[in-house]
């Protein structure tokens, strides 16, 4: 019963609130459950999760209303494709361009990039609106399910008429009591029969009630997903191509093909016969990179959600992306992670909340939650900066320190709401110019400015001495786009800024009226390039330049320039009050996620790695004091797996099975052998033979070694590479 | 006068034979001659093959149609398998004569040849067919080959095994020599046939005019149609198509009234760049016939349409890429080159007393040649700049690689122990790779050294 409360109508892997109901809840554990159970700190655990929870599902309806929204032109365009398509196959038969006109199957090539894991959601809403908007009849076919056309017909007839078609298809089970009519046909046949019956009785229905809340055609088309166009046996999909070709009178089925790579795989797969059949036409859905800017804008570069990442975190996020697999459901799923580590391992993460609630919070808090407060290193160094009076009653009593702590708090979020629109605003002066020194994407230079103070940097240097040779048309189009931003910013601090900008654009304006006299200027500056132009000695030529060069930098600067060097004065000024790191904001463990190698840990393991190390250095994981080696040594305490692994290492392609051996029994009894003399018969003791027989076959399944039938006695290495 | 004079078909029908078939005559009148009549006992396996679109079901099927004999088509790849071909012809055979019960369907199982067989005979006692020739057209049927190796040999004896008045015919495009099965094969009459030549093409096309011209006006139109596609396609439903799609812009100049219908010079001049154009684009299906017609209509959305192939960049993850471009090194490089490529200190290696002698030809001639994963990730780490750890995410990007058919896997055998693996991409690609991420790969190719 309880499985059955927990359900969610949600399609969507996840995580999901559930409100706790008044019953308690007995049998299995929860979600929730889990999460406690595992907490360092169990202050506060229930609320961190559910707050943990409320902000991922908030987080998450953005990012779904936002990959609408993406694809929302593509959609429309196959929307029109598919209708168009669809009136196309009801056009009158006996017009003559259509009876000569071979029928082609319409077919849309969908190209979707490399991103696969992204295809199923894009998919999937593709065929939700399919189904909502075009037509009741569209099926879906990956290729793993589809390995001969018997199986791909037969996945297409279940989808397409439910259970009715049955897995009739395999001759061997004789499980049919109720011969079903359909079933002595040919799968297409009988698709195109039920086809033809479902429209007819919808056909009579519609006449019935002839308003217009039948919102599909008269006879919708079928549509066939076909979602990894790559990984389809070419004889499959050329069968399939061409049966419904033989159809394509009665059925008017429509293709899509999801390619991940280039439209050119449609004629390396398809013969010509077979793509004479079809009607193709190209759809390109948005970049991936764009796909990512957007999603970051959204979700990280807003005060919408408290929780914030440290740059480092998202250096990681957009590595993965941007080195391994451009996919942005796993980015998303980073970022889940992110969430939900940071309120499980932060105990103050439980004030990671909008304002308000966090104030309410920070009142109701425990004693032990304001010596975590005290415990946090930013918090320490604003206790050391503070007078002594001060500093005593902040680290002795609590109700002073909440008192600080909400000040220190709201200063947080105001440098928030501070900080992202001018983000914004330099955004907007550094992504026009030349080579990109601070960045293409807001992305980098958000992590530039999270990483250290920004203006020590030279990469922006560099921009501004470019900045200060910007033409004025560009300036002002950047400065209006400014003005713009700050404008829908609710920032109160900003609304200065926003004032001193529209002034300048004002001043700039006027400008425009006073052209005349800089008209003036600029015949003095034509006077020498003329002389220039006379010079033809080369070391006259590079003479005159330097003068030119000389008088310009001791030349007066017009009005224009000053201007110019006034905004860009002030946009540095702006930039130091307002983008310095969030490391330099007290509190900030509270709303940042920093903890970049746990991260980088769990996305982005290594396993390889890790079996070296344990192999080769089992301390690491056994936490046994008497393993512990300073390299090179191998212990005869260890692990006989670890002994032989290390041997191996230091053998080539080939490894006898004797020497091994030998070396494995030096090892083990290093230590025996001081007291005995026993060794000296040379007799391999039959347990540690046994032991290293063990050890060598564990190697094996481990994948390391394989019997060889090269040399006897012998097996070959698959590892490379040694001590 | 009729051309074809059998005392035994009626007048009537051979007529409208002979307005329905165009320049099939002699293929029609052997194989009326060997049907007989009716009741006659035929030849009990006839093969027919011909290219494509030469006619072969087309012929057949109005034959048996004109002259209503019992019959039965079915197409080899629509059943796949030998139990959906024998209910397909079981089925029809039932519904043929009780043309009321149209939905009536063949109820029992047949699986095996031996309940083909004597369900067959049960339905011909049913259907009262005992006393006529009963014709069973197997089309696509070199997709026999692929089935149980009993299906063509037994077709072929069909008449002997039921011994009834049953002739099979096999369409295929493949000639007879290639199916010859082993055991039990019968040798059927074979029938070819052959292309069309032009003017047979042109007769034939010029047939299908539409209702507002004159039949020269079309007829010089298919003219010149023959004259830019005759080189590249004889395929007649594929010319069909395109005489339909351009059409249209043929016509343009008579429409607006810029030309009269006589006009032959001026409307050649008109069609003939545009053909040209459309044998580029729509005849390979580098975009579609839908948007081939909107730009003619003058769409200027569709004016600057790029064909299928134009597209052919991929946009790749940055170590995928680096991944691919070892790959590529891996498998048109010798292995024994890799010293001299990748490690600092390799000393000079002169290239022709180095290599033995097959090693010589052009490695890119031969075509990519199979690597260990082992190799793959040696170059790998020696051509990216920073350190790359082996992380899961490298070994997940080649099985990526691999489902996106850019590398392919040799023999799965031996998925554990040392995968190996082929680069199916282009020269051209992998450069169009190695310049987005500065690597300069032509240095690195021994193949131009």
């Amino acid at each position: 019963m309880d499985d059955t409360r927990c359900a969610t109508s949600s399609v969507s892997k996840g995580c999901f609130v559930f409100k706790p109901s008044n019953k308690k809840r007995k049998t299995s554990l929860t979600t929730a459950d889990y999460f406690n159970a595992g907490l360092k700190d169990v202050e506060d655990g229930s609320v961190r999760f559910e707050t943990s929870q409320s902000l991922w599902q908030e987080m998450k309806l953005e990012t779904e209303q936002l990959q609408e929204e993406l694809n929302k032109k593509l959609f429309d365009s196959l929307i029109e494709f598919l209708r168009k398509s669809q009136s196309e196959f009801q056009r009158e038969k006996n017009e003559w361009s259509c009876r000569t006109k071979s029928s082609e199957i319409p077919a849309a090539a969908l190209v979707l990039g490399v991103n696969v894991t992204d295809h199923d959601v894009t998919l999937k809403s593709l065929s939700e609106i399919l189904l909502a908007s075009v037509t009741p009849y569209v099926a879906s076919l990956q290729s793993k399910e589809c390995p001969g056309i018997k199986q791909l017909l037969q996945k297409l007839l279940v989808q397409l008429m439910g259970q009715v078609a049955d897995v009739e298809l395999d001759s061997d089970e004789e499980k049919q009591v109720q011969v079903s009519q359909r079933r002595k046909r040919c799968p297409m046949a009988s698709l195109c029969g039920w086809y033809h019956s479902i429209t007819k009785t919808n056909l009579t229905r519609s006449k019935k009630r002839t308003s217009s809340s039948f919102q599909h055609l008269l006879f919708p088309p079928v549509v066939v997903i076909l979602k990894d166009m790559e990984c389809f046996t070419p004889k499959v999909l050329q069968d399939f191509i061409t049966i419904s070709s033989l159809y394509s009178q009665e059925l008017p089925l429509i293709l899509l093909f999801g390619i991940a790579t280039s439209p050119m795989i449609i004629h390396r797969m398809l013969s010509h016969s077979v793509s004479s059949l079809l009607c193709i036409e190209l759809f390109q859905s948005v970049s991936c990179t764009q796909h990512l800017g957007t999603v970051i804008n959204k979700l990280l570069l807003t005060t919408q959600f408290p929780f914030r990442m440290s740059g480092k975190v998202l250096q990681v996020l957009t590595n993965i992306f941007l080195y391994h697999d451009f996919s942005v459901q796993n980015f998303i799923k980073g970022l889940q992670f992110s969430v939900v580590e940071h309120f499980y391992s932060q105990a103050l993460s439980v004030l990671c909340c909008h304002l308000s609630e966090a104030k309410k919070r920070l009142k109701s808090l425990s004693h032990n939650q304001c010596e975590n407060i005290r415990q946090l290193p930013s918090f320490m160094s604003y206790v050391d900066l503070q007078d002594s009076d001060s500093q005593i009653k902040l680290l002795t009593s609590d109700s002073f320190l909440k008192d600080e702590a909400k000040i220190l708090l709201e200063d947080l979020h105001a440098y928030h709401e501070n900080y992202i629109p001018v983000l914004k605003c330099l955004h907007e002066f550094t992504c026009c110019l030349p080579k990109y020194p601070l960045g293409k994407q807001i992305r980098e230079l958000h992590c530039a400015c999270m990483e250290k103070n920004v203006w020590e940097s030279e990469e922006y240097m560099s921009a501004f001495e470019l900045l200060r040779m910007l033409a004025k048309d560009e300036l002002m189009a950047t400065l209006q786009k400014c003005v713009e931003i700050l404008n829908s910013s609710s920032s109160k601090q900003l609304s200065n800024t926003l004032k001193k900008l529209e002034e300048f654009l004002a001043r700039f304006e006027c400008l425009e009226g006073s052209v005349s006299s800089e008209e003036h200027l600029k015949d003095g500056n034509t006077s020498p390039r003329k002389a220039l132009q006379k010079r033809t000695n080369l070391y006259h030529l590079q003479k005159t330049l330097l003068e030119l060069k000389e008088s310009r930098r001791s030349k007066k600067l017009n009005n224009f320039e000053a201007l110019r060097l006034e905004v860009v004065t002030f946009l540095d000024s702006l930039v130091r009050d307002y983008l310095v790191p969030p490391e330099t904001k007290t509190l900030h463990e509270i709303l940042y996620f920093s903890s970049a190698s746990t991260l980088r840990r769990h996305l982005n393991a290594a396993p390889r790695t890790a079996l070296h190390m344990a192999l080769n250095n089992p301390y690491c994981y056994l936490k046994n004091e008497v393993l512990k080696s300073d390299g090179g040594v191998i212990s005869n305490l260890a692990p006989d797996i670890c002994i032989a692994y290390r041997l191996h290492l230091e053998c080539g392609r080939l490894i006898n099975l004797y020497d091994w051996l030998e070396a494995f029994t030096t090892v083990v009894t290093a230590t025996e052998r001081t007291d005995s003399d026993s060794m000296a018969s040379r007799q391999v003791d039959e347990v540690i033979h046994a032991r290293f027989i063990r050890a060598v076959s564990e190697l094996e399944l481990l994948g390391f070694i394989k019997p060889t039938k090269l040399k006897t006695d012998h097996v070959a290495r698959l590892t490379w590479g040694g001590c | 006068m009729p051309f074809f004079e059998y005392p035994d078909y009626p007048e009537t029908h051979l007529l409208e034979l002979e307005k329905m078939v165009l320049c099939r005559e002699s293929q029609i009148s052997t194989l009326l001659s060997v049907f007989g009549e009716r009741e006659h006992f035929s030849f009990p396996s006839i093969f027919i093959y011909g290219h494509t679109a030469t006619g072969k079901t087309y012929v057949i099927k109005t034959l048996l149609k004109i002259f209503k004999l019992p019959h039965v088509i079915v197409n080899c790849i629509e059943c796949f398998t030998s139990r959906l071909l024998f209910e397909g012809i079981l089925s029809q055979l039932n519904s043929h004569c009780s043309t009321l019960e149209k939905e009536f369907y063949f109820r029992e199982h047949c699986d095996s040849f031996n309940d083909f067989v004597r369900l067959y005979k049960q339905v011909t006692l049913d259907q009262d067919l005992k006393n006529q020739t009963v014709y069973i057209v197997v089309d696509k049927a070199e997709h026999l080959r692929e089935m149980d190796v009993n299906l063509l040999a037994g077709f072929q004896r069909l008449q002997e095994l039921t011994d009834c008045n049953v002739t099979v015919l096999f369409l295929s495009e493949i000639v007879w020599e290639k199916f010859r099965p082993s055991t039990g094969s019968f040798e059927p009459l074979t029938l070819n046939f052959p292309n069309y030549n032009k003017g047979e093409l042109q007769r034939i096309l010029s047939c299908d005019h539409p209702p507002k011209y004159s039949d020269d006006f079309y007829s010089s139109y298919i003219n010149i149609l023959l004259g830019v596609f005759y080189i590249v396609c004889r395929d007649l439903k594929e010319l069909r198509h395109l005489a339909a799609l351009n059409f249209p812009k043929y016509c343009e100049p008579v429409v607006k009234g810029e030309a009269k219908e006589s006009d032959t010079h001026r409307l050649w001049k008109n069609i003939e760049p545009h053909l040209k154009k459309a044998m580029q684009t729509v005849y390979l299906r580098e975009i579609s016939s839908l948007q081939w017609e909107r730009m003619q209509q003058g769409d200027k959305e569709t004016g600057q349409l790029k064909g299928l192939s134009a597209q052919a960049h991929v946009e790749l993850p940055y170590y995928s890429k680096f991944l691919l471009i070892a790959a590529y090194l891996a498998s048109y490089n010798p292995a024994r080159t890799d010293k001299r490529f990748f490690l600092k200190h390799h000393g000079k290696i002169k290239k022709t007393n180095f290599l033995k002698k097959h090693e010589k030809t052009s490695n890119h001639l031969l075509g990519p040649k199979p690597f260990p994963l082992d190799r793959l990730l040696a170059i790998l780490y020696s051509i990216v700049d920073r350190r790359v750890a082996p992380t899961a995410n490298i070994f997940s990007q080649i099985t990526s690689l691999v489902t996106l058919q850019l590398l392919s896997l040799v023999g799965h055998d031996d998925q554990l122990d040392g995968p190996k693996y082929k680069c199916t991409v282009s020269l051209d690609f992998i450069r169009a790779v190695a310049r987005n991420v500065n690597f300069d790969i032509i240095k690195y190719l021994y193949d131009f050294l």
